[in-house]
């Protein structure tokens, strides 16, 4: 860290929000120009950059930023140039700052003085209020084509149970495109982000518990959508059927939620008014002898199964007073079936 | 076969093999498993049962933890199979640089080598089932890693993965159906009986107060990098030095790979450090630094994963993304989460004792002082600095520290329960335990088979070197016999 020529800009609060735009790569002037003119037009489109760009300027009390720029680059700002030409300048300036360790830190980010320098452009160009962007997110996204779907696995899936098809591991839903979809491409099912693995001739995505949970206690129906947080679009590219289960051979449904999941050791968790630990359970069949087993201790059990719900007490906190993963399991006290629920945690 | 003590010996027996082996995982059911059809009698002793032991047993491993907090019970597995009936499978051998000695990492060098454990990694990676024992990044991701240049001080690793093998539902078939293994369940040992040097036999008790002895011409301890120095601290007398403690050693430079989340990295959108199944099994691409980068730095050794997360407000990827601020990424960028998995540097004041309290089966409880040197906190710091100038001279993206390095604040670190360093390797008795064939100095007979007999420990999972080490064991015992 001594090394380090840094300027650190300390303006707290400063967590506005940035915003992109299917045009936050091009925005350039392709004719030459004035090395002035190509600057301008190259800090007037950046986008995202008016925290930094503000920062800097409240830093900077008088800065000139396009000045420095073209002092920084070491160009006559009259001179005619390639946009290429100028781009490639820059590229090297930006570079050559780290090299020289010519760093501005700003909440945490390390960035060359030459980008911030531009972003303060951006926002002496635009004005202070011009540059604020808007809120992004998922809901505020626009709709719009990100890709064209040509079918999705699976279609249908038992509420409650693991997503299945031949081809897939379990809980992966699989979407096959035109082209190859960005990595960067979010499915938002259920409120639920979920990154997407990309390939040449589609995507899919591992759902995760809390993904699953939310599908179990949808409707009869899951939309599925791709989200492009950086264009800020979003497109529908499919649906989930869902059919209600009829429970395994041994009577139990896989549980569809499930808490608590972990405490620190000793540390009485949904704690009850007799002081016990409790655990929660929603399954939407179960058989009648049923009782939570956790760690192989068969746990005090009450069943709703109007509700869908099972609840069982840990009177003895020695049961989770050590750390370590705890299996819970249901165990049908008639047939001895077991259906497993999860693992609990107990942190140090 | 495989038999609890309790139902095939009567209290107060003495049995005698060839060769035993205290502790049933991965290390010990290597060797057991490596040493069928030598005919010799082997004997391999496990502290628990078939299945997790009950909260009772669990207590066998409390101790008192001072210094950095410490999980002393957590990952310990008492039962057949150990610690591979919950382990994540990441497999890796140690790097060139590991078994080095660095001038700058005081204690650094193992007294073997690289191409000594060559062959007995790629058996290892049988036991262990995984695919391939080719760890060359070699094109396993396509373009989808930051391209480390010879001169970025970087390089991008691989690591491979187990299923994971679970080694009591792989491989108890195997010792069961051998006539010349016998296991032994619910056999704690609780004693090493020895004299002049020759250890004659290993005293074993049950929970029950039942007790055995069990004789052989050689013994291996395989319990575990937390166990292993704790019953050779227990050989200690008023007049003599434990077994392996004869320049005081044992116990010291406790070691474990521990894991710290500085902030986050901008850079090329498609990156894939996680894994993912390659051409030739389930892979995982990583970041560390080169061994050029380790020596002008003057760093530990590391990795770095990367996992993609919502972008910031401060800096967003269309920031970035302007002309001319990162060329290197095509201008699709994405924001990773960092995590780093740290090598510790050996400390000599990071170490096991005995404490005064005893547990059920009569043993002096652990202490363990777990420590992280000052020098660990500025070498990460040091590689940060280099990974943030690499990327943004590069032109590949910029860094974020998001959780500068506070040693005050001891919840930055987690440990990654890979016990090491406590039963150090060295050609010299005079700085370590036990010597390069895993014998314990000063001993004719009694050897270690553990990541405790790690001199200094990278940053790769430590279970491939473990079996790695136990199967070179297990063909040194076979030539002993000879």
């Amino acid at each position: 860290m001594k090394r380090r020529r840094f300027l650190a800009l300390t303006g707290g609060g400063l967590l506005l929000v940035g915003t992109g735009g299917l045009l936050w790569r091009v925005g350039s002037a392709p004719e030459p120009a004035t090395f002035g003119v190509h600057l301008g037009a190259l800090a007037r489109d950046m986008s995202g950059a008016a925290v930094i760009g503000r920062a800097w300027l409240n830093a900077n009390e008088g800065s000139e930023p396009k000045r420095e720029l073209i002092e920084e680059l070491a160009l006559d700002p009259n001179d005619e140039i390639e946009y290429d030409t100028f781009v490639e300048r820059l590229a090297q300036r930006v570079e050559r700052d780290f090299e020289a360790q010519a760093i501005l830190e700003h909440d945490g980010w390390w960035l060359s003085e030459t980008e911030a320098r531009l972003a303060a452009l951006h926002v002496a160009l635009l004005g202070f209020e011009a540059s604020e962007p808007a809120e992004p997110g998922f809901e505020q996204s626009r709709e719009g084509r990100l890709v064209r779907v040509r079918d999705q696995n699976p279609g249908s899936a038992k509420r409650g149970e693991p997503l299945t098809h031949p081809t897939l591991p379990d809980n992966v839903l699989s979407f096959r495109t035109s082209r190859r979809p960005p990595n960067r491409l979010m499915l938002v099912v259920e409120g639920h982000q979920r990154p997407i693995s990309a390939g040449a001739e589609g995507f899919s995505v591992t759902l995760n518990d809390a993904a699953l949970a939310a599908i179990a206690r949808a409707g009869d129906e899951v939309d599925l959508w791709l989200y492009d947080p950086v264009a800020q679009r979003r497109q529908m590219v499919g649906t989930l059927l869902l059919e209600e289960p009829a429970g395994n051979e041994d009577g139990f449904c896989k549980p569809t939620d499930w808490g608590a999941r972990a405490t620190r050791a000793g540390e009485a968790f949904n704690e009850q008014p007799d002081g016990s630990a409790a655990f929660w359970i929603q399954a939407r069949c179960f058989p009648e002898q049923t009782v939570v087993v956790f760690d192989n201790v068969e746990l005090p059990t009450t069943l709703q199964p109007d509700e869908g719900l099972i609840t069982a007490r840990l009177p003895d906190p020695t049961l989770y007073a050590r750390p370590g993963e705890y299996r819970i399991e249901l165990l049908d006290r008639d047939s001895g079936a077991a259906q497993l629920v999860g693992d609990f945690t107990v942190h140090e | 076969m495989i038999e609890d003590i309790r139902q095939a010996l009567d209290d107060g027996d003495t049995a005698s093999f060839d060769i035993v082996v205290a502790g049933a995982g991965p290390a010990g059911m290597s060797i057991a498993l490596a040493l069928r059809g030598s005919g010799l009698r082997v004997a391999v002793l496990e502290a628990g049962g078939r299945t997790h032991p009950d909260a009772d047993e669990l207590r066998l491993y409390d101790g008192e933890v001072t210094g950095l907090p410490y999980p002393l019970g957590a990952s310990r597995q008492r039962f057949f199979g150990g610690t591979s009936n919950h382990w994540g499978g990441w497999c890796r051998p140690l790097d060139a640089i590991d078994f080095q000695a660095r001038d700058w990492i005081p204690m650094s060098g193992w007294p073997i080598g690289e191409d000594d454990l060559a062959e007995w990694y790629r058996k290892a990676a049988e036991i262990l089932e995984i695919g391939s024992s080719d760890y060359k990044f070699d094109g396993h991701a396509g373009g989808h890693v930051l391209p480390a240049r010879s001169d970025s001080g970087f390089r991008n690793q691989l690591f491979r993965f187990s299923p994971p093998t679970r080694f009591a539902q792989r491989y108890a078939e195997a010792l069961e159906s051998d006539p010349d293994t016998t296991v032994f369940l619910h056999a704690a040992v609780t004693g090493i009986e020895h004299d002049n040097g020759r250890v004659r036999s290993l005293s074993v008790r049950t929970l029950e107060g039942l007790s055995y002895s069990i004789r052989a011409q050689q013994f291996v301890l395989a319990a575990g990098g937390l166990e292993v120095p704790r019953l050779l601290l227990h050989t200690e007398s008023a007049s003599v030095p434990a077994l392996g403690n004869q320049s005081g050693w044992l116990g010291r430079c406790f070691m474990d790979h521990f894991g710290y989340f500085p902030g986050y990295l901008m850079t090329r959108a498609d990156l894939r450090y996680h894994q993912f199944e390659g051409r030739d099994g389930e892979i995982m691409p990583v970041l560390a630094p080169s061994e050029s980068l380790m020596a002008r730095e003057r760093l530990n050794n590391f990795c770095i994963t990367l996992t993609a997360v919502e972008p910031d407000s401060v800096w967003p990827p269309e920031a970035l993304a302007t002309p001319g601020l990162a060329r290197g990424t095509d201008g699709e960028v994405w924001r990773y989460r960092l995590q780093l998995i740290n090598e510790p540097r050996p400390n000599q004041d990071s170490r096991l004792t005995l404490s005064d309290e005893r547990d059920e089966l009569g043993l002096r409880r652990l202490q363990l002082h777990w420590a992280i040197a000052e020098p660990d906190l500025e070498s990460i710091e040091r590689l940060l600095e280099a990974l943030g100038l690499w990327v943004g001279s590069a032109g590949l993206g910029r860094l974020q520290l998001t959780r500068p390095i506070n040693p005050e604040n001891t919840e930055q670190f987690s440990g990654g329960l890979h016990h090491m360093g406590t039963t150090r390797m060295s050609r010299d008795p005079d700085r370590g335990v036990v010597d390069p064939d895993c014998r314990v100095f000063d001993t004719d007979n009694l050897y270690v088979a553990s990541s405790s007999v790690f001199p200094t420990a990278g940053y790769a999972n430590p279970t491939l070197t473990i079996v790695a080490l136990a199967l070179r064991l297990a063909e040194h015992l076979r030539g002993e016999r000879t």
